[in-house]
């Protein structure tokens, strides 16, 4: 049987591998979000990063074109993490000035110290809560995407969600209303998100 | 006042939060936890991604396809 060019078409001049490769450089912030998560440090994300685009490209083939190509670069890139790069330790605190500027401009309604604690506390999370809370709240995927990325039970990714919320908020010092009204949360918060109930 | 409490918190859907209203004090509480981490959280990962990408991302797309025309054709 002669070669079926569809079954090569996220390679090669086709449309299909055009929106490939298009599909790759998109994704790339995404991706490298998610490797400094898991990382700890840019320059190791970087090399993971590399190393993820390079397994998508050579496995090209096993990608359907018209499916969740986030979740499938995901997938690779949590992979190739587990298994080549978490022995390396994890570095919590990068020490990379550009991000202190730039998390100004993200976050208007933080203040740089708000956002310093919420990074060290991030960091104090175990590696699987921390990712399902990042998968599901910061990298727009459903439970349902975010538990075949990681290779378990939805069920699993919601539990994980939940107790990453809750010692974040403990570690945080937010689990109160004392907290919230007195505490590091700024008043403009509790009034938006309680209507005043509080007061 | 009563306009404001019906509406949903803005954000709070993100984290699962929901509409607002009829909610209890602790699910008030929740939601304020969780509108408040998960806006921070946004952030913190908008901060990372915005960062400028290498160029060696770029270069090594362009490597492999070069390779690829070149063995394909």
């Amino acid at each position: 049987m002669a070669l079926d060019p569809v079954s090569k078409g996220n390679k090669g001049n086709g449309a299909a591998s055009v929106a490939f490769r298009e599909g790759l450089i998109g994704e790339m912030p995404n991706l490298r979000a998610f490797a400094i998560s898991l990382c700890g440090n840019i320059h190791q994300a970087d090399d993971l990063v590399q190393e993820a685009l390079l397994k998508a490209w050579t496995n090209a083939e096993s990608f359907t074109p018209g499916t969740n190509l986030r979740a499938w670069l995901f997938t690779i890139l949590r992979n190739t993490y587990y298994s080549l790069y978490r022995r390396r330790g994890r570095e919590v605190q990068d020490s990379d000035g550009i991000y202190a500027s730039r998390i100004a401009t993200a976050a208007p309604q933080e203040s740089a110290l708000e956002m310093q604690e919420f990074r060290v506390a991030l960091g104090k999370l175990s590696e699987e809560h921390r990712e399902a809370l990042i998968l599901v709240g910061a990298s727009g995927f459903s439970y349902e995407e975010a538990a075949e990325v990681c290779g378990v039970a939805v069920g699993t990714v919601k539990s994980r969600v939940n107790r990453a919320r809750a010692k974040l908020s403990e570690l945080l010092g937010i689990t109160g209303p004392a907290d919230i009204g007195s505490g590091g949360v700024s008043d403009s918060v509790v009034k938006r998100a309680s209507g005043g109930a509080f007061s | 006042m009563p306009r404001d409490l019906a509406k949903p918190t803005k954000g709070a859907k993100d984290v699962g939060g929901g509409e607002t209203r009829k909610l209890s004090p602790s699910a008030h509480l929740d939601t304020a936890i969780n509108d408040t981490i998960g806006r921070r959280l946004q952030a913190h990962y908008r901060a990372l991604a915005d960062e400028p990408l290498p160029s060696r991302f770029m270069v090594l797309l362009a490597e492999l396809e070069a390779k690829e025309q070149k063995n394909g054709s």
